[in-house]
């Protein structure tokens, strides 16, 4: 189910689509990148995740991805292949609990923008997040699309 | 000559007369006075009476018709010298009576004569005649004992020397000059000392003394051995038995001298072969006896050198061992010559011996051709050689050889003796072989069992300690001197149902043989690992069982750390999925809290606290299981497994593996199954499987797990879609180090523990696999354990 939070007061463009198995991990999540101004869009696995990007008018309306490795069903890994194949330009970011230096290697030459591992706190997020999100937008903006 | 005791010889009167009425008238006359009357007519008759007859006295007219009278009177007395012949004559001339008394008459009668003439003469006569055989009695006697006597003296083989006072030599015997060599007349006359040897001479002088003084001696009456000096210097050992007497003038010695020579050699000989056995008896090796043989053959039997040679069937030749000599040093060079020789067979005194297996001596070696030290042997003035082989069972072992300075002559009796002292010696190295096989046959043993690493024990049928090697002892009571005789119970202290097995084991081996195996039971905080053998002694016909233990407890607890290594190397890919498990609770739990910082509203601070909470106890779970896998096994109690969930649990902790992927999991679980065991090892056993089953799979296929009751056993089976295991690795799939995993991702370790874990609770675990389809691991652990 994608759940969609909507942006809270000091609304900042883009949209952030949250993929973790775990609920308790996504809530917060969702909650801190809401209040920063974004608009939430939540997968439980990859599958979702996927289903969410393609439902969406312009798969380029989501801004970033940011992507849990281990899921059930579509992992992270085989999610994160589809992404860069099929929407090579929608950042994503992954977020682990499973620190392995080999498979960031791998992901991060696939296109992966950013690597954050859990736990991670409120500020290293919203950086990394604002970050990518930021140039997606003035990449979006720029191809005045 | 014989002796007429006749005692009525003197009484017996032959009358000889032509006239007849001389005759009667005589004989009647006599008769009437009591005497035995013959008479004779003719001088013929006479003779023939006298010499067939003998007479008291004879009448003799001397006038008779056939023969002169003197001529019958010289014919009488040539019969019988003694006879008293008295001449009755008519003619009473000078000349008839002065001859036949000068021809030895008795007395003249002329007739005519008046009858108390006659009676007197007759009476006188016969007196005479009685004195004349009395005195020839005597005489006869006294020279048949002397004759007698002397042929004693001198036909005996022992010598006879008689010495008066002054010991000087008076009488000796042939069989005396034979012993010492001199001729009768170089000793009669010479003083004793010229036959004994001059060491002898002091002594003899004083006990000569002493005889003479007091009439006693000391070796009257007591045979002695002396030595004996004879004519050529030379000396011989005698036995002497002195007597002593005294006649009117003064005392005189005798001494029956005997040559003890052959029986001193024959007392040598047996004192050798005495000393032989004795030697060889207390002898603990050939070449420590070797010398004394040698010196108690060479001093029993006058031999001057000996040597031993023994046989190098290597090399074929014989090689000397052992020299003994007392010669001077003129006889160095030969007795080096010996010590370095060696003697091919048939080659030599000794290699002669040697092929032919008897005794061999060589008269005087250095005129014989065939003896190659001759001439060193000339220089050391030898010459007698014998030789005797050492033999046993007809083989030749060695050979004896003496030489001697005379030359050799042996006899057989030597020989014979030779021959026994030979094969004494054969015996002898036979035996010392096959004792010195013996000890060092019990000396390897015995110094293999005391460096054995191991605890060595063996118990009779009553269990009672027959033997135990020093670790043993050290290990199991050391404060006792020693375990033999103990009961195996004192030694061995175990709780009862361990104790009652190795009974049971050590009664089954003692009674049926083979052998049992390996058990591991604690004694004194040690490990032990024990094997019972059968032991069967040719000589001791009840049964008895040896045990054989060894020390494992440092190999146990390099078991147990390897367990840990390869439980910490199976956790390292387990870490993966802790730290999944970990982190996305703590990332909740951080999220809420950093979003409760910012939160006014109180309802939705108390939703994220709970939220928090949930994430917490989550934590916590995950940690607990965690440390319970990680702790050392092997040393936490046995209580009772629920299979069905130590699998459940097992899976748990594999899911969250990265590499678990989408493993589909079916369990088929009959309810309350349990066992006791360490509960650590028991999930060990069923992490390792059901991850290595997760790895085969590469995070795709169906797991299927299946526990249920088979035969009072618990059996579980752990099913995999897996690639299985290639065939040539199915045998040794629990030996350690063997691995179906690229190089570099398994210990090998892991399968090996389990099969061990299993072991260790009296269970079994197979493998099934086919490579490309799956592999089933099937384990079945008892649900009650002896």
């Amino acid at each position: 189910m994608t759940t969609i939070t909507h942006p809270a007061e000091g609304y900042r463009q883009g949209r952030v689509l949250v993929v973790d198995d775990e609920a308790q991990v996504r809530k917060p999540i969702s909650i801190m990148l809401a209040k920063d101004g974004y608009e939430v869009v939540e997968a439980q696995d990859g599958e979702e995740a996927i289903e969410a990007l393609q439902s969406g008018d312009n798969p380029l309306m989501v801004d970033t991805v940011l992507c849990d490795i281990r899921m059930p069903n579509i992992n992270g890994k085989e999610a994160i292949a589809y992404f860069r194949s099929q929407f090579p330009g929608v950042p994503i970011v992954v977020m682990t609990g499973y620190p392995d230096v080999e498979l960031a290697v791998s992901l991060m030459r696939q296109g992966v923008r950013d690597y954050l591992i859990k736990p991670v706190t409120k500020e290293e997020l919203l950086s990394v997040i604002r970050k990518s999100v930021d140039q997606h937008v003035v990449l979006k903006d720029q191809f005045a699309v | 000559m014989s002796i007429v005791t006749d005692i009525a010889l003197d009484q017996s009167i032959l009358i000889v007369d032509d006239d007849q009425d001389i005759r009667e008238s005589l004989r009647d006359m006599l008769q009437h006075e009591g005497y035995c009357v013959h008479v004779a007519g003719t001088g013929a008759d006479a003779i023939r009476e006298v010499t067939e007859a003998r007479y008291g006295a004879v009448i003799l007219d001397i006038g008779l018709p056939d023969l002169d009278g003197h001529a019958v009177l010289r014919a009488l007395s040539q019969a019988d010298p003694e006879l008293p012949v008295i001449i009755l004559t008519g003619d009473g001339t000078e000349q008839n009576t002065i001859g036949p008394m000068t021809r030895g008459a008795f007395a003249y009668m002329v007739k005519p004569y008046s009858s108390a003439q006659v009676k007197a003469v007759i009476r006188r006569a016969c007196d005479v005649r009685a004195l004349s055989v009395k005195a020839q009695h005597v005489e006869h006697a006294l020279s048949d004992s002397e004759e007698r006597f002397r042929s004693v003296v001198q036909s005996t083989s022992d010598a006879i020397v008689i010495a008066e006072g002054s010991g000087r030599i008076v009488f000796w015997n042939t069989s005396a000059q034979r012993m010492f060599l001199y001729r009768d007349d170089e000793v009669l006359g010479q003083p004793l000392t010229m036959i004994m040897p001059s060491r002898y001479r002091e002594a003899h002088q004083r006990g000569l003394e002493r005889v003479i003084s007091t009439g006693t001696s000391r070796i009257v009456g007591h045979p002695i051995e002396l030595c004996g000096l004879r004519k050529d210097g030379t000396e011989f050992p005698l036995e002497l038995s002195l007597a002593v007497w005294k006649t009117t003038e003064q005392t005189c010695f005798g001494g029956i001298i005997r040559d003890i020579t052959e029986r001193k050699r024959t007392e040598r000989a047996q004192v050798a072969q005495y000393a032989v056995t004795r030697a060889l008896a207390e002898a603990a090796s050939f070449t420590e006896v070797g010398a004394r043989i040698l010196q108690a053959v060479c001093e029993g039997l006058d031999w001057d050198m000996g040597a031993i040679w023994t046989t190098d069937e290597r090399a074929g030749v014989l090689r000397c061992l052992e020299l003994w000599h007392s010669l001077t040093p003129a006889a160095h060079p030969f007795v080096e010559s010996t010590k370095e020789m060696v003697f091919h067979k048939g080659i030599g005194l000794p290699g002669r011996v040697w092929n032919s297996g008897e005794p061999a001596w060589i008269t005087d070696v250095t005129q014989d051709p065939h003896f190659p030290r001759a001439p060193m042997a000339a220089l050391a003035g030898l010459h007698g050689a014998l030789a005797f082989p050492i033999k046993l069972n007809g083989e030749v072992y060695g050979v004896v050889e003496f030489f001697s300075r005379d030359t050799c002559r042996p006899p057989e009796e030597l020989l014979k003796m030779l021959g026994a002292v030979g094969s004494q010696i054969g015996q002898f190295m036979e035996r010392r072989r096959a004792q010195a096989a013996f000890h060092q046959a019990h000396d390897t043993l015995d110094a293999i069992l005391i460096s054995l690493p191991c605890l060595v024990l063996i118990v009779d049928e009553n269990l009672r300690v027959s033997y135990a090697n020093p670790q043993a002892n050290a290990h199991l009571r050391p404060e006792l001197s020693t375990l033999i005789g103990s009961g195996l119970q004192e030694v061995v202290t175990l709780p009862a149902h361990q104790w009652a097995r190795l009974v049971e084991d050590v009664q089954r081996v003692a009674c049926h043989g083979g052998s049992m195996e390996e058990r591991d039971i604690e004694i004194r905080k040690h490990v032990y690992r024990y094997r019972p053998f059968p032991i069967t002694l040719r000589s001791y016909p009840r049964r008895q069982a040896g045990l054989v233990m060894w020390d494992v407890t440092e190999q146990k607890q390099l078991q147990d750390q390897l367990i840990q290594a390869e439980k910490l190397s199976s956790l390292g890919t387990l870490v993966s999925g802790m730290a999944h498990e970990i982190n996305n609770p703590v990332q909740g739990i951080l999220g809420m809290a950093e979003i409760i910082l910012y939160e006014d509203d109180p309802e939705k601070v108390k939703q994220y606290a709970k939220d928090i909470v949930a994430c917490s106890t989550h934590v916590g779970a995950v940690v607990r299981n965690f440390a319970c896998y990680a702790r050392p096994a092997s040393r936490d109690g046995e209580i009772d497994i629920d299979v069905c969930e130590r699998i459940t649990e097992a899976v748990r902790l594999v899911q969250r593996c990265p590499q678990f992927g989408h493993v589909k999991v079916v369990t088929e679980f009959q309810p309350t199954l349990t066992f006791r065991a360490s509960r650590t090892e028991i999930d060990q056993v069923f992490v390792n499987i059901i991850s290595n089953a997760v790895e085969a799979m590469g995070g795709a296929g169906q797991l299927t797990l299946r526990a249920w009751l088979h035969d009072e056993k618990v059996a579980v089976s752990i099913q995999d879609t897996g690639c299985g295991i290639p065939p040539h690795l199915l045998g040794k799939i629990f030996d350690p180090f063997v691995t179906t995993k690229d190089p570099g991702k398994g210990t090998g370790l892991g399968l090996s523990i389990v099969y061990k874990i299993v072991a260790k609770y009296g269970g079994r675990i197979t493998v099934e696999s086919e490579e490309g389809h799956g592999s089933t691991f099937k384990i079945e652990f008892p649900t009650t354990r002896v």
